[in-house]
């Protein structure tokens, strides 16, 4: 007796770690989609903020124009960061580069004073940087603003065509991940419709059967999104080992956003198809059962 | 002293979805009766017996079981009607990964039956009038099929129902135990629960005479004798 017990017990405790293990894996390639979506996200950021604006100074400017410049284009909302270079500092970083006095060869320093501006990657567009462009020019002795246009529009065309790319590729992977746990809870409750349909004409409520199987579902959520998230994070752990650099586009805050939001979508969704399929099988009538 | 109507249809029709299958359905049954509900595959038993159960709706007729009006029955009150019947079948539909003391426990827990003691002490009084009171720690699949269907009749007594609703309870039995299911059945009745039995087996309404009631031809009648009947054929 304690054998079948045991065997029963048994099976039970296999299906519902088939169970966890199922939302596991599809929490887990969503996960993994997510990891790709941030990281990538991360290196649009990175890249856009490191593009570089020059806004070149008249050589009549003195002092009091360049700090007044400086903390004009500091103070507007765009702005990440500024560095001022003067004409000297220019000289010798451009030397260094020709392998060359620049001053002693032209017998003079032909290259203005200048502020490096980066700006906020939100902020980055061709429209924004050239409304960007047109303030700096209106400011006093600001002879001229450069940037790589080219690269600048390269990049923000192909970085917005790879977030729509990634976006409707997010959309898909949420919608399989939805259909396939959706799909193993009807499974295991098709196996449990008998049953279902038995406590109902033994005079159960509707809530009282399906409280069970909704609670359940709560933990094999819960259980699978813990489970995708501990493989996520060994993915992340091992990932550094093969790519070292790929470790500089991590980001904890934004890991811990997707973290969550794997365990509350496999919670979730386990829940509401479990109170679905439940209820669907209350409805059905005994004979469209079999 | 008068017996209490347990079923009353009064020109009913009785629909499978949108197919009528049985009309001009007139029927009372009273507190002790066994009745058979007799008739061929498809002449409309187990949907006759579905409606009283409320699986079917009753759209056309009156009706009322145990004190519940069919017709105007709403969703949320089928599973209080249901406490008030016992419904046994052919092929048990016992909860098969919970034992015989589980499966009975189940059913007062959803129930709203609240004291662990009085439970128990249900539970025990059923599994002694079926004959199963050893075996409350088995699983069903390691009982035999009569004394499955003795869980089931046990699982219908729990609530003291007012009327029995069986659809070919030995169905799946051989005779032997199918004699021991209808005794049980006919001691049921005779402490007060109707039992409405739908069977094919007139042998055994020959062995255990009851009231007849024939589906036949859209409609149901009651026969006074099975004898006669089984003569003319």
């Amino acid at each position: 007796m304690d054998t079948q017990l045991k065997k029963v017990n048994r099976r039970k405790r296999i299906s519902y770690l088939s169970s966890i293990v199922s939302i596991a894996m599809v929490l887990l390639m969503l996960g993994l989609f997510g990891l790709i979506y941030i990281q990538s996200s991360q290196l649009n950021t990175i890249i856009k903020e490191n593009v570089l604006v020059n806004v070149y100074l008249a050589d009549d400017i003195n002092q009091a124009e360049i700090d007044a410049n400086l903390a004009a284009i500091k103070k507007m909302s765009s702005v990440k960061e500024t560095k001022f270079i003067s004409k000297d500092v220019a000289a010798i970083e451009l030397s260094k580069e020709m392998g060359q006095d620049i001053v002693e060869f032209a017998g003079y320093n032909p290259l203005p004073a200048s502020i490096e501006v980066t700006l906020k990657a939100e902020s980055v567009s061709s429209e924004s940087m050239q409304n960007f462009k047109n303030v700096l020019l209106l400011m006093p002795k600001v002879a001229e603003v450069k940037y790589n246009e080219i690269i600048f529009g390269n990049v923000g065309t192909n970085l917005g065509s790879l977030s729509y790319i990634l976006m409707a590729l997010a959309a898909i992977f949420v919608v399989i991940a939805i259909v396939l746990i959706n799909s193993n809870i009807r499974l295991n409750l098709y196996a449990r419709r008998f049953s279902i349909k038995s406590m109902q004409l033994v005079g159960a409520t509707h809530w009282f059967i399906i409280k069970p199987f909704v609670i359940r579902s709560f933990f094999n959520g819960l259980y699978g999104g813990i489970l995708a998230v501990a493989l996520l994070l060994m993915v992340l752990n091992i990932l550094p080992t093969y790519f070292p650099q790929i470790q500089y586009l991590y980001n904890t805050q934004s890991f811990t956003v997707l973290f969550v939001i794997l365990i509350l979508a496999g919670v979730i969704v386990s829940m509401v198809s479990s109170w679905f399929s439940t209820n669907k099988y209350l409805k059905t009538k005994i004979e469209d059962l079999y | 002293m008068n017996k209490s109507t347990v079923i009353q249809l009064n020109n009913a029709s009785i629909f499978q979805q949108n197919t009528l299958v049985l009309s001009s359905v007139n029927l009372e049954i009273f507190e002790s009766e066994f009745i058979y509900l007799i008739g061929q595959t498809g002449s409309g038993k187990s949907t006759l017996l579905k409606t009283l159960y409320a699986e079917l709706s009753l759209t056309q007729g009156d009706g009322r079981v145990a004190d519940f009006n069919l017709h105007q029955l709403k969703a949320n009150q089928i599973p209080y009607l249901r406490r008030k019947i016992g419904i046994v079948f052919q092929d048990f539909q016992l909860l098969t990964d919970r034992s015989v003391y589980e499966n009975l426990y189940f059913v007062l827990q959803a129930t709203d039956w609240k004291n662990k003691a009085e439970m128990d002490s249900r539970i025990n009084e059923v599994l002694e009038m079926v004959g199963l009171d050893t075996k409350s720690f088995k699983m069903p699949f390691e009982l035999s099929g009569g004394e499955q269907q003795r869980l089931v009749i046990a699982r219908a007594l729990l609530n003291k129902p007012a009327v029995i609703l069986a659809d070919e309870p030995t169905g799946n039995l051989d005779p032997e135990t199918s004699n021991g299911i209808m005794e049980l059945l006919h001691q049921i009745a005779k402490n007060g629960t109707a039992v409405l039995m739908a069977t094919h087996d007139y042998r055994l309404i020959n062995k255990y005479p009851g009231r007849i009631i024939r589906c036949e031809k859209g409609t149901i009648s009651e026969m006074a004798m099975l004898e006669e009947k089984l003569m003319g054929n």
